[in-house]
């Protein structure tokens, strides 16, 4: 299908690409992440997983993607039955629809969360109503119920929905990629401005109980028994893995946009340490030095104690700004705007690629193309709202946005590096590169990336209860393996609780609740698979 | 602020500024193809 959308500039492409990788998680889950294993000693695997695992990557996905694009395909079902042969292969690709939808469902609610906070923090909400109040107010949420029914949660969502399709309905040039350029400078300078203002505290200021430097001491400060710990290099790998969007199937159709010999490896190169900058340097700034500052430091180490800053962010953070007098409301607006900014860039990244499936295999129209994935997310999203209290929204988060992306990962490097061939690939990445690749990293693509890769994956299916060597003492004593409720295992099979539908009153239980997300994601997955199926069986008709 | 964290901190910022600045000024000052 000959097609005339393209970037507008290389600049625009690469802020697009790294406002697709920088998310919450640079700010909410990459502090908590470091602090909770090894401090400053957990930057040595998160690095050592970068270069190993996230820069191959980026340039696998890239390469994959430009590789398509010359075919006319801009979505993953299209680029992976290029890769190969064997019809199999674009099914393979299915996935790189289905998670971009089945993550832009729950991932658009999160965003509307910010733009609400946005609000909120402007018009002094956080005054009157404590923010730990505030949120389950705002959810819908009531005690021992299954449902929410949020009005005002609701109508964020829709309005955050709008926003996508408006900007996807753009193109290339003039919605993804203006967004870009104006969402990640601002992203930047709001997350600089906060980073100083909590760093720069002066002692004896209303409210504080700790130096802010106390707070940054926690994440940094090296613990050097963290080196040991394999959980410290899974979680260092998992981080990188996660910060970077890779196995999503955005990156792809982003590069499918360039032409034949533009570049591909200084872009990627570029967008993937701009993340690590806001990551590493923004978001380890901010959250922790002042959540310490006014909480104390044993406090934030409870409340960041499973790897995840979303509470400090949400709940607790509001409610410090409102000890900044007059820049209180600017603050708020600052850090929910950073949010918001990171949110966008990356759920209009989901949506590109839908768009392009449909655009490319089913020759519809842009516009329509926008409003068919507003109304697929909707509809998904609305789910996680409904049922957000019975744990749709954490199933989709755990079978989407971890599970699916790591499959995804393992899959397409598989099949770049060992069935398109590495003789290939390299000439792929290489092609029209503006730097100089490195020669080790062929090898690293065919070998140590797959293998990390697969590491990731077994780690995460047998994950146990407590550490590893516990673990293996009690499977060789005899006693079995402690799957850990969070392992792919224990969350397939319930591990944990008592497993049943309906409580004794009859009524729809958690469990309930799980199974029927799960019957909805597959039923997407099926969904994707069909439609490539369709296409492709319409594709042949025309071409006899 | 212990010693290690000041060092942790100012080699991972330094390493990560340096590819960040390098990286992306070579994007903008390469010549269009």
């Amino acid at each position: 299908m000959a097609r005339t959308e393209g970037w507008g500039s290389r600049t625009g492409l690469v802020l697009a690409v790294a406002g697709n990788a920088v998310g919450l998680g640079n700010f909410l889950r990459f502090p908590a992440q470091a602090a909770q294993h090894g401090g400053g000693a957990f930057l040595i695997p998160y690095l050592v997983s970068f270069v190993l695992i996230g820069v191959p990557l980026l340039w696998v996905e890239w390469a994959i993607g430009r590789h398509g694009g010359r075919f006319g395909h801009h979505s993953a079902p299209g680029m992976f039955d290029r890769l190969g042969r064997h019809p199999a292969y674009k099914y393979f690709g299915t996935l790189g629809i289905f998670t971009c939808l089945t993550v832009a469902g729950y991932y658009c609610y999160i965003e509307s969360w910010t733009l609400a906070y946005v609000w909120h923090s402007i018009v002094g909400t956080f005054k009157t109503i404590p923010p730990d109040q505030f949120f389950p107010r705002y959810l819908g949420q009531h005690e021992a119920s299954l449902f929410a029914l949020p009005g005002e949660a609701a109508c964020w969502f829709l309005l955050t929905l709008v926003l996508n399709v408006w900007i996807l309905s753009r193109g290339l040039a003039k919605g993804v990629e203006l967004a870009a350029k104006i969402g990640m400078p601002l992203l930047i300078v709001f997350g600089a401005v906060l980073a100083v203002r909590g760093l720069t505290l002066p002692a004896g200021s209303a409210g504080l109980v700790e130096s802010p430097l106390v707070g940054l001491n926690f994440v940094w400060n090296p613990k050097p028994s963290g080196l040991l710990d394999p959980t410290t290099w899974l979680a260092a790998a998992g981080q990188i893995f996660f910060t970077l969007s890779v196995g999503m199937g955005s990156i792809h159709c982003y590069a499918a946009y360039l032409k034949e010999n533009d570049d591909i490896a200084l872009n990627a190169a570029s967008a993937g340490w701009m993340n690590e900058f806001v990551e590493v340097i923004l978001g380890g700034s901010i959250l922790i030095p002042i959540a310490t500052a006014y909480l104390g430091l044993e406090a934030v180490q409870q409340a960041t104690a499973g790897g995840s800053g979303f509470g400090l962010g949400f709940l607790t953070l509001p409610k410090l700004f409102l000890n900044w007098g007059w820049f209180a409301p600017v603050a708020g607006a600052m850090w929910f705007g950073l949010l918001f900014f990171a949110g966008i860039t990356s759920s209009l990244a989901m949506g590109q690629p839908v768009m392009a499936f449909l655009e490319d295999e089913f020759h519809v129209a842009r516009n329509k193309a926008a409003l068919v994935f507003g109304a697929v997310t909707a509809g998904l999203g609305f789910f996680c709202v409904w049922l957000y209290p019975g744990g749709a929204f954490d199933e989709f988060d755990f079978w989407t946005g971890t599970f699916s992306l790591v499959v995804f990962a393992l899959i397409e490097t598989f099949i770049f590096a060992w069935v398109f061939g590495m003789e290939k690939g390299w000439d792929e990445i290489t092609r029209g590169a503006d730097m100089k690749v490195p020669r080790v990293f062929r090898y690293v693509i065919q070998y140590v990336t797959p293998f990390l890769l697969l590491f990731i994956f077994l780690a995460a299916l047998v994950k146990p209860t407590g550490d590893w060597g516990a673990a293996l003492a009690s499977l060789t004593a005899g006693h079995g393996w402690p799957f850990a409720a969070d392992s792919v295992i224990g969350k397939l099979f319930h591990f944990g609780g008592t497993y049943r539908w309906f409580d004794a009153a009859g009524r729809g239980t958690r469990e309930l609740v799980v199974d029927l997300t799960r019957v909805l994601l597959a039923a997407v997955l099926a969904g994707c698979m069909a439609l490539t199926w369709h296409a492709w069986r319409r594709e042949r008709g025309r071409a006899r | 602020m212990t010693r290690a964290a000041w060092i942790m901190l100012a080699a991972t910022w330094a390493v990560i500024a340096y590819f960040t600045i390098r990286f992306f000024w070579m994007v903008l000052k390469a010549p269009k193809k």
